[in-house]
């Protein structure tokens, strides 16, 4: 006996980063829960295969290519969910990338080498895990503002909120998404659109795998061993995907500005 | 009797935004306690007050221009403390701005303080966006990436951020602030833990209501009026002690961190905010 309120029945869910990994995850989940789904990442090919696994369970899915860096295709994405769909429910801000380096070279000179994060890396570290929430806030914003109904989603991390050595970029950028979540919930209380976090805790997905992230074997058993004191394994990437459903639901009706943990991180 | 481990005798601080509110006090008192000041903003004229200021009480004080959302113009600044004065103990981000706005204008935004008057927000642009991102935080990052290196070979620091009540609590149309204010949080204890070893101190002063002139910037939707008649009902409504801070009090607790009393002190957000975010 399944609670009704955990229904996405007649829903339509937007997830960005929905190619791989988090994203399609929730895709997935939130499409067997009853949701229609729009599905945006960079590249169309990588976001068909996430498309077809959702219309096999029977539902519609909209592929739109989209930069969510850039803003003006981040308000084109949500034109074209709106044209298609009529409205949005739904909104799961996953996109992100991590980009792991020390702050300044451990070859201790004064100069910048490639072994410190630079710059640019910074910025685009930044701008893909914190502005693009931004720019997908406000273009879908504006709709489920004016209709008095919505649910946003922020996807954070555990190093948002501890640790984050050697990794400044990201658990800055997830810091500020924490904040920016919590701000959005209360600023959009009077109009009944919830706002919330999902720390998906330690997940094995590609992330791990960017050629950028110079996390050796040992680290990530380190990382692991961190970990194995709370639950002692990696996440399963359903278990985020049924969260989300959770959060996008009637039933989280009642939440906002919150950050809901997986993994242990929050004792 | 004032005990020495609170000197800056022969300390050279970095203080960004030096130019008045709460950089200049910081700068001034860091004087006052012994230390040499390179006082940065991204004009000149601006820091005059703050360089006689500090002159007045024997130090010497190094006025740099620059713009610290732009790395070069930070590396630049770097270079001339270290051409001026051979190192640098200690560092205040204190470079800061804010414009409030909501994502979405509904029209339908109201002031909890002034009730009954309507308020002329502007949806969030990119452009204000960005600018409350990088003169927080970008600005506070990219100092720390200039002044970093140089302290690791010192094996000796102090860096002082400098973010706000408003990263614990909410504050009208200021997601962005919040955000970047929080970030500081942030950035302040991965720093503290990755510079731990080379015995480099972060920590961070989270201000309350003081009246600078950032609480008028800030309000673009509101007269200067208006934003006065804000300001005199803060202390009752929000402040537990009853008092704006005087910007002094943050020239103080700055000394105590920069200072070796605070040696063992590191990855702190300390709020000097009259209990604001005990509430």
């Amino acid at each position: 006996m399944v609670l009704k309120e955990f229904s996405l029945d007649g829903k339509v869910a937007i997830v960005t980063g929905a190619s791989r990994g988090i994203g399609k995850a929730i895709a997935l989940t939130m499409a067997e829960a009853g949701a229609d789904i729009v599905v945006a990442a960079r590249t169309a090919s990588d976001l068909e295969k996430t498309a077809k696994e959702v219309r096999q369970l029977g539902r519609k899915c909209l592929v739109v290519p989209t930069d969510v860096t850039k803003k003006e295709q981040v308000e084109k994405m949500a034109e074209k969910a709106l044209a298609e769909f009529g409205k949005i429910d739904i909104l799961v801000n996953n996109a992100g990338i991590d980009i792991r380096k020390p702050m300044v070279s451990t070859k201790g000179t004064s100069a910048s080498d490639d072994s410190a994060l630079s710059m640019e890396e910074w910025c685009k570290v930044l701008d893909t895990n914190l502005t693009a929430a931004y720019f997908c806030c406000q273009a879908v914003g504006r709709h489920m503002v004016k209709r008095r109904s919505g649910k946003v989603i922020t996807i954070g991390a555990d190093e948002g909120e501890h640790d984050g050595v050697n990794d400044v970029a990201y658990a800055v950028s997830k810091a500020a998404l924490l904040r920016f979540t919590k701000g959005l919930g209360e600023e959009w209380a009077p109009y009944n659109v919830n706002v919330n976090m999902l720390s998906p805790g330690l997940q094995h997905t590609d992330i791990w795998k960017n050629p950028e992230l110079k996390l050796t074997p040992k680290e990530n058993e380190s990382r692991l061993q961190k970990m194995s004191t709370v639950l002692g394994r990696w996440g399963e990437l359903r278990e985020v995907g049924v969260l989300a459903v959770f959060l996008a639901s009637d039933a989280a009706n009642y939440m906002t500005g919150e950050v809901i943990r997986l993994g242990g991180s929050g004792v | 009797m004032v005990l020495k481990e609170f000197s800056l005798d022969g300390k050279v601080a970095i203080v960004t935004g030096a130019s008045r509110g709460i950089g200049k006090a910081i700068a001034t008192t860091m004087a006052e306690a012994g230390a040499d000041i390179v006082a940065a903003a991204r004009t000149a004229s601006a820091l005059e007050q703050t360089a006689k200021e500090v002159r007045k009480f024997g130090r010497k004080c190094l006025v740099v221009t620059a713009d610290m959302t732009k790395m070069e113009q930070v590396e630049n600044m770097v270079n001339k403390t270290i051409a001026e004065f051979g190192k640098i103990d200690v560092l205040v981000n204190n470079v800061g701005y804010d414009s409030e706005a909501p994502l979405v204008v509904t029209g339908e935004e109201r002031s909890g303080l002034l009730p009954g008057i309507k308020l002329n927000y502007k949806d969030m642009t990119e452009e204000t966006w960005r600018t409350v991102i990088e003169a927080n935080l970008g600005a506070t990052f990219r100092c720390c990436k200039a002044v970093g290196p140089h302290m690791v070979k010192q094996k000796s620091g102090k860096i002082i951020n400098i973010g706000s009540f408003c990263a614990l609590l909410y504050g009208p149309a200021d997601t962005h602030y919040g955000a970047a204010k929080y970030a500081i949080n942030r950035l302040t204890k991965v720093l503290a833990l990755e510079w731990a070893p080379y015995k480099i101190n972060v920590n961070c002063i989270g201000p309350g209501s003081y009246v600078t002139q950032i609480r008028y910037d800030s309000r673009p939707h509101m007269t200067r009026e208006q934003v006065n008649q804000v300001l005199e009902k803060i202390p009752n409504a929000v402040i537990p002690l009853g008092y704006h801070g005087d910007t002094r009090v943050l020239g103080l607790l700055a000394v105590y961190l920069a200072s070796p009393a605070s040696d063992y002190m590191t990855g702190q957000v300390i709020y000097l905010d009259g209990g604001i975010t005990a509430q």
